[in-house]
């Protein structure tokens, strides 16, 4: 008997590729359960890793956002060419699509430009057969040098071979280079050979790469190489050798892009045979996309999926709040000082109220399931460019609608959602304008009160606030459009992917990340939000010790501070305090406000009724309809923006609005009186 | 003409892009490059949908307005 | 006229018939109860519910048109003899099991909503009842039950649109 040693193998694979390729099944089929979703610093791209184990084979992936080139122009595009440049990955798995393999191989080509280790999953096989594409893989593998698997992600096809050859390659340093024709590669040469001489770029950067990059104008790549020992020299160099190559070959940047694609045209031309057209897709989008029939269905899907969202979640968000008020009774009266109690476990305490709003998670998730299913069918993509037209005219991008449709759940995922938009300018009229989507917690607050309130009218009523948001989304965009981000709607580009069966699995896999995400964010914010409020909710404004009778405390003090502010408004100090709850989460102002007026939740719609007039209560609802959005999506809207200023803008816009439509419903309202 | 004019159903050339660098560059990634065949799937008011290089491509109206091309004999 | 063009001229004429009556119960039940007319129900009456449930939502009612106006012109289009019949049909069937899904979806979230309770022993009102559900058995569900065998017709439809998958 021999002993064999195995050594543990331990590999660093980063996963590149167009987005809809199929790249997070394949991350999924590789990690399983270990993965982790966060954020890259300092960017709003998500950062996606995991492991995968089997064996003597340990490798720790990173799933590179989507990208079809790797410019500097967009974040995802930095963050992925930042991480091969500087981690230098062991292999990078580039996935490209069968079905559109022409465009997904120029991405492959300045991966192979940077020197990367590449090996290549051919995803989609199984569409691209039935499609009438034959792809000689090992014609295809000659051509480009580098190891090309077929697989068909959805099944699990062709995983296996997968690992066997990036376990393969993991022991070479790099690809074998690809050559272009030869007028362009001699001024490639040329550049590359003196990059070559400068010791210090040398060992950090690629030569080829940066020469490349130079040639095409790469500000990001030359604000890099300035910096370093040698580059002063390079840099005077390259504009000498550019002007060489527009005069021969006009515009370099245009040149090396046209050279990528002649030779993917020449290469394909050997090893793909077959057209492949997917008219089922076309007759499809005939029936989604009809001039008259298309928004209307859109609606109908929107419309499906919100009572799937709100139905669907509402017994596990009950569940969860009574499993919170259950946790806050049973500990009631443990610690022994009533001062602690009351505010952790009293009725209205910190365990109540983290539990108001955890019992959103479960409405969070059920969105965001739908959403990746949505996605993943190729849908969405539809969606927006239904409703791009109509986005166009209040200056927002047709991509809006999808983080505005989340809105209407919660306004937290709704301002993450905001990535999918490409343009800068447009995802931050998109994150400021979101807050005034009426969300969850606003709808069971102003259910309750309009019941009361309005009896036959409550439907409307809540109605209207929620047309309200919506008429103030345009608004606010079209103001925003005009002064602070002017210009138009930029650029709007999509890509139709192919219709597939939209997977069950990625969308539980996600569901469940951004609900825990949310959990957590929440859970700690929130904390600390209630237990301030709560703290100023019990101490008596004058002795400083503790009272049940919030018109005592502090908190009360500071409501009637407001009073001279809010009373032309018909505003109580009452009314004030709710609405600085609401600043916590919107869920909790109808716990406040029983709370303050001394009765239980359910009494409180009516005892509000006795004490103000419907006119003055519309009002009030319109204003926290509008006002300020509830701290976690305050929190979410720093993270996005990455600025305070923006954030401060954002709640100081939400005030100064709510307050003037609030004072316009009034002055209207007593006018039509009378 | 522009491609946005692109009647639906017929295939065209594209001889130039007017448009700032980061346009050129994000459409060239997807594959709108010159001398590239384009077939117009469905135009009319607002956004259109292209076929290039195997590709959907949906485009707006403003980007349509950008890219020139040639309509093939 | 053959049997996919009857079949799916029934199915249209029932979401339009059912959407408007939810239409109709909607507005009367938010906006003009002081008409004083009472909901109309076109079902068959079992355990206290009707089936289906024209439950009053004008919402609903719209969507349910729209469906129904899909398989209208995928219909007329068959009759003309075009070949993009078979993605209306197509749009038709997916948005009428959409439908039917959260019908389902709705009814056992309610039955969970009340039973909930027993998990830790406590007390549970009323039990869940056909009649007492909102949704209840709903034009969604039954109308979508008759749209499915559709399935066979767009079935080509889909395994060119998703070849090799189920």
């Amino acid at each position: 008997m021999s002993l064999k040693v195995l050594s543990e193998k331990y590999i660093r694979i980063a996963l590149a590729g167009n987005p809809n390729v199929g790249k997070s099944v394949v991350f999924n089929n590789l990690t399983g359960a270990r993965q982790h979703v966060g954020n890259w610093p300092g960017k709003t791209v998500d950062k996606k890793e995991g492991v995968y184990k089997k064996g003597n084979i340990t490798a720790y992936i990173i799933d590179l956002p989507g990208t079809y080139s790797l410019t500097a122009f967009s974040e995802e595009e930095i963050v992925a060419r930042d991480y091969i440049i500087y981690e230098k990955p062991d292999v990078i798995v580039n996935i490209i699509d069968a079905l559109n393999i022409e465009r997904n191989l120029y991405l492959t080509f300045q991966l192979l430009e940077m020197g990367a280790n590449v090996v290549i999953a051919l995803n989609k096989m199984d569409l691209a057969e039935k499609s009438g594409i034959k792809i000689d893989t090992r014609s295809l593998e000659r051509e480009l040098g580098v190891p090309v698997v077929p697989t068909v992600a959805p099944r699990k096809e062709g995983m296996e071979e997968l690992v066997h050859k990036v376990v393969e390659s993991s022991s070479k340093k790099t690809s074998a280079k690809l050559r272009y024709s030869p007028e362009i590669e001699k001024y490639i040469e040329r550049l590359e050979g003196i990059i070559r001489s400068s010791a210090d770029i040398n060992k950090v950067f690629n030569p080829r790469w940066i020469a490349i990059k130079l040639l095409e104008g790469d500000n990001d790549v030359l604000d890099k190489i300035k910096g370093m020992n040698g580059g002063k020299e390079i840099v005077s160099e390259v504009s000498k050798i550019k002007e060489d190559m527009k005069s021969e070959l006009g515009d370099p940047e245009v040149a090396i892009a046209d050279a990528r694609y002649s030779l993917i045209s020449s290469i394909l031309k050997k090893v793909v045979r077959g057209k492949g057209k997917i008219p089922a897709s076309d007759l499809l989008d005939k029936a989604l996309l009809d001039k008259y029939l298309g928004i209307p269905i859109f609606l109908t899907v929107l419309w499906a999926i919100l009572q799937f969202a709100f139905i669907g979640s509402a017994p596990f968000c009950d569940f969860l709040g009574d499993l919170f008020a259950f946790i806050g009774n049973f500990l009631t009266g443990i610690t022994g000082i009533p001062f602690v109690d009351y505010l952790l476990f009293g009725d209205y305490g910190i365990i109540q109220g983290l539990g108001a709003i955890l019992s959103f998670v479960p409405l969070i998730m059920a969105l965001y399931f739908a959403l990746s299913l949505l996605e993943d069918s190729g849908y969405m993509a539809r969606a927006a460019f239904i409703m791009d037209r109509a986005m166009r005219k209040v200056g927002l991008s047709g991509r809006t609608i999808i983080p505005m449709i989340m809105g209407i759940g919660c306004n937290v995922p709704a301002v993450y959602a905001t990535r999918i938009i490409p343009d800068k300018n447009d995802r931050m009229v998109a994150i400021l304008t979101n807050p005034l989507i009426m969300c969850g917690a606003r709808l069971v607050f102003f259910s309750a009160i309009a019941d009361a309130f309005f009896g036959a009218y409550a439907g409307d009523v809540v109605l209207s606030l929620y047309l309200l948001g919506i008429i103030m989304v345009f608004v606010v965009a079209i103001i925003l459009r005009k002064t602070l981000f002017k210009g138009k709607a930029s650029p709007f580009v999509i890509e139709f992917p192919v219709y597939q069966k939209p997977s069950l699995k990625v969308a539980t896999v996600r569901m469940w990340d951004r609900g825990s995400l949310f959990f957590k964010k929440a859970g700690t914010v929130i904390l600390i939000g209630l237990l301030v409020i709560g703290v100023l909710t019990v101490t008596d404004a004058r002795t400083l010790s503790f009272t049940d009778n919030p018109e005592n405390a502090l908190i009360s003090a500071i409501g009637k501070a407001f009073l001279p502010i809010f009373a032309p408004l018909g505003w109580d100090w009452r009314l004030i305090v709710a609405a600085i709850f609401g600043f916590i989460a919107k869920e909790i102002v109808l716990g406040a406000s029983a709370m303050l007026y001394g009765v239980g939740e359910e009494e409180i719609a009516s005892k509000m009724a006795s004490m103000y007039s419907p006119i003055g209560m519309y009002g009030y609802m319109v204003f926290i309809q509008l006002y300020i959005p509830c701290i976690v999506t305050i929190g979410a809207i720093k993270q996005e923006t990455g600025s305070w200023k923006w954030t401060i803008f954002a709640v100081a816009y939400g005030i100064i609005l709510a307050y003037i439509m609030n004072f316009l419903v009034l002055v209207v309202g007593h006018a039509l009186l009378r | 003409m522009p491609l946005a004019f692109l009647p639906e159903g017929s295939s065209a050339t594209i001889v130039g892009i007017r448009g700032g660098r980061r346009l050129v560059r994000r459409l060239t990634g997807l594959g709108l490059t010159p001398g590239t065949q384009v077939r117009a799937l469905r135009s009319g008011y607002g956004p259109i949908l292209i076929e290039v290089r195997g590709t959907r491509l949906a485009l707006g109206k403003g980007v349509a307005m950008k890219v020139f091309v040639e309509v093939s004999a | 006229m053959d049997k996919v063009e009857i079949w799916s001229g029934l199915i249209s004429f029932l979401y339009i018939l059912y959407g408007t009556l939810q239409l109709y119960n909607g507005l009367l039940e938010w906006w003009f109860s002081w008409i004083g007319l009472g909901a109309v129900q076109l079902g068959i009456k079992l355990a206290g519910a009707y089936i289906p449930n024209s439950f009053p939502e004008p919402f609903s009612g719209i969507f349910l048109i729209v469906i129904g106006a899909v398989f209208l012109k995928a219909i007329y289009l068959r009759y003309r003899g075009l070949d993009e019949y078979r993605g209306f049909l197509l749009a038709g069937w997916a948005l009428a099991m959409i439908m039917m899904a959260v019908n389902i979806i709705v009814i056992i979230a309610d039955i969970l909503d009340i039973y909930y309770p027993l998990l830790w022993g406590g007390e549970i009102g009323e039990g869940w009842k056909l009649a007492s559900d909102a949704w209840g058995l709903a034009p969604h569900l039954v109308i979508g039950l008759l749209a499915s065998p559709l399935y066979f017709t767009v079935k080509d439809l889909i395994k060119e649109l998703m070849p090799g998958r189920e």
